[in-house]
């Protein structure tokens, strides 16, 4: 069996040698490369295929008249997530700043040392895969906001954000709770990628789970649910496959309405990027909900009044 | 950007030599910005607690603490600050490590006073963009949460107005609604206009900016086309408006009505301002839908309460 692509490789330079050399090196490493000896050459080839990184010589010897920092430039407004690495045989602190400049993550000398250039090809591979799962998490954000904005059906907005929040974030599960009117009780009202045992263990108490939150309308991250006292049922989220639980709180207008959790099967390090998006996203689901709910209440308002007044027209007419 | 009428632009220089401080404070001075020293990294880094600075300037070989350090802690703790690092030594692998850390640029001593001032001004421009985006982002996240905060008509129409020429920065805005039998656009409110160019007449929607419609995509009208895609263009210029964008306000394709902004500079619109314009404008739409179904509610309780006997 062949092993899995690591990565797509775009490799510029106008020496063969340099390019039999590092093809070889990352090929072995299960690379894929594609290798051009010209600016032209790469820029046709990136146009119609995705690469996660270019190496480039930035100084060529030109013959369809593009430099290396030309061709850079090009490919970075083409992708800009694309990585780009300058090996060259002509290190100077001119040229060193203006690829840096040029979005280079890095700027190595020739000759070329296969385990340093592995290292870094590694490395950014592994980063660009993890900026792109991020995109994929925040257009499914925004997919959601757009989705749980349209709706004022309570249950459906509620469905919506709960897998929205479990897809979006790659986590194992999500729920919402909502505050009864005395706010002793939370109640979970939608959730996602957890069992029905797990979220029938029992009622939770607001007091000790979220009593922090209900004070400050902060976070709470608990890293660890086996060695945390908040937790009420420890041994039935370790049998769940729960590491840590993230709570954000649900507010309108300051006022806490309830909160939305997060699950994960590991304990995850959140970026403040996430925390963020997490917080915007959880502003526009207050929203979403209190709004669903003025208009539910208003339906039902009218529907209970309706049964009454048929009610009172038949008691009237017999 | 020059700094006329604005803060004063505020630049630090971390240099062990003081005749580096009065030399780069003489050149940068002359441009009108305010130039503080400092002989350490540390000392710098409490500076940087109490001032906001625009732009700290850092030599690499300082004693103690080297300059890479001051570029590490800003570009990590100060997001909104440029860093930019200079040095009388400069190598490759120091100007690549320092750009990497996160400095700007990377400017060898000697310097002329035109190359200071083009790489300080070249980091300025760069900080001014990301500032820039970043209040643009929160703006936005502000105003959307703003048009769902209701679900009363009239106040989500105001906010998107109001929202609307917060974040464009914009003299005003409309929000018309497409009549579709008679094919006229009747206005429902509006901010930053004068009452008489609001009263200058009916709108017909296949002539005012009809291209709108037709797109289904976000048109500008710039001052040399009111006459071709105008119905008024002399109330426009009495008005004081230059430049006029159209958004159609659309949920699935479906045109319910136009946003339109108006700009007394002759203004063009960037690729990614329509792009969050348009976002703007659907869920502005998908808000007015949910209070016009949250209205027809009401009215039909309303009606039946007239029924109950007293």
């Amino acid at each position: 069996m062949t092993p899995e692509i690591k990565g797509k490789i775009l490799v510029l330079d106008d020496e063969p040698q340099v390019l039999q050399e590092l093809t070889r090196i990352l090929e072995a490493d299960h690379y894929q490369v594609s290798p051009c000896l010209t600016g032209k050459e790469a820029l046709a080839l990136f146009k119609e295929e995705d690469f996660d990184l270019l190496i480039i010589e930035w100084r060529l010897d030109a013959q369809d008249g593009l430099d290396g920092f030309q061709v850079m430039e090009s490919v970075g407004k083409l992708d800009p997530t694309l990585a780009l690495v300058v090996l060259t045989a002509f290190p100077d602190v001119d040229s060193a700043v203006k690829a840096m400049k040029l979005g280079a993550r890095d700027y190595l000398k020739k000759p070329m040392d296969a385990e340093i250039i592995l290292t870094l090809v590694g490395k950014l591979t592994e980063d660009r895969k993890a900026l792109l799962a991020r995109r994929e998490g925040q257009a499914v954000f925004e997919e959601l906001k757009r989705r749980i904005s349209s709706s004022l059906n309570l249950q459906e907005v509620l469905d919506l954000i709960a897998a929205g929040v479990a897809k979006g974030m790659g986590v194992k599960g999500c729920t919402i709770s909502l505050l009864d009117k005395k706010r002793d009780q939370l109640k979970v009202v939608a959730y996602q990628g957890l069992t029905q045992k797990y979220m029938e263990k029992g009622p939770i108490d607001s007091v000790r789970s979220l009593g922090e939150m209900i004070q400050s309308g902060q976070d709470i991250y608990i890293p660890d649910v086996t060695k945390d006292n908040r937790v009420q049922y420890p041994e039935e989220a370790l049998k769940e496959g729960i590491a840590s639980i993230l709570s954000v709180p649900l507010l309108i207008k300051q006022e806490l309405i309830g909160a939305m959790r997060i699950y994960t099967a590991s304990a995850q390090h959140f970026s403040p990027e996430e925390f963020k998006f997490l917080h915007g996203l959880a502003d526009q689901a207050a929203l979403a909900i209190e709004n669903a709910r003025s208009y539910e209440d208003m339906k039902n308002k009218y529907e209970t009044l309706r049964g009454d007044l048929v009610d009172y027209f038949e008691d009237g007419w017999t | 950007m020059s700094a006329q009428g604005k803060p004063k632009v505020l630049i630090l220089v971390i240099d062990d030599e003081m005749i580096v401080h009065q030399s780069i404070s003489r050149i940068l001075e002359v441009e009108g910005y305010r130039v503080d020293g400092v002989l350490r990294v540390d000392e710098a880094l409490e500076r940087l607690k109490k001032t906001p600075y625009d732009l700290v300037l850092t030599d690499l070989m300082i004693p103690e603490k080297s300059g890479m350090e001051a570029v590490k802690a800003i570009a990590r703790d100060y997001p909104d600050m440029g860093v930019v690092m200079f040095t009388g030594f400069p190598t490759v692998d120091s100007a690549v490590e320092s750009m990497k850390l996160g400095s700007l640029d990377y400017l060898p001593k000697p310097f002329t006073p035109d190359e200071l001032l083009a790489v300080v001004n070249r980091s300025l421009d760069k900080i001014y963009k990301i500032r820039q985006e970043r209040e643009l982002e929160d703006l936005y996240a502000e105003a959307e949460k703003a048009i769902q905060a209701s679900l009363e008509l009239k106040e989500i129409l105001n906010s998107i107005n109001e929202n609307v020429v917060r974040l464009f920065k914009v003299k005003g805005s409309s929000l018309l609604i497409l009549n579709k039998k008679n094919q006229t656009l009747q206005l429902a409110s509006s901010t930053g206009l004068s009452e008489s160019y609001l009263q200058k007449g009916i709108l017909d929607a296949t002539k005012s900016v009809p291209e709108v419609l037709k797109s289904s995509e976000p048109v500008v009208v710039q001052a040399d086309q009111f006459e071709n895609q105008l119905q008024y263009p002399e109330e426009a210029r009495r008005e004081g408006i230059s430049s006029i964008l159209s958004c159609p306000l659309k949920v699935q394709d479906k045109i319910s009505g136009i946003l339109r902004l108006y700009s007394p500079q002759p203004r063009s619109f960037s690729g990614e301002e329509l792009d969050l314009l348009r976002k703007f404008a659907e869920q502005g739409t998908r808000a007015i839908e949910n209070a016009l179904a949250y209205a027809k509610v009401r009215d039909d309780l309303e009606a039946l309460q007239k029924y109950v006997p007293e």
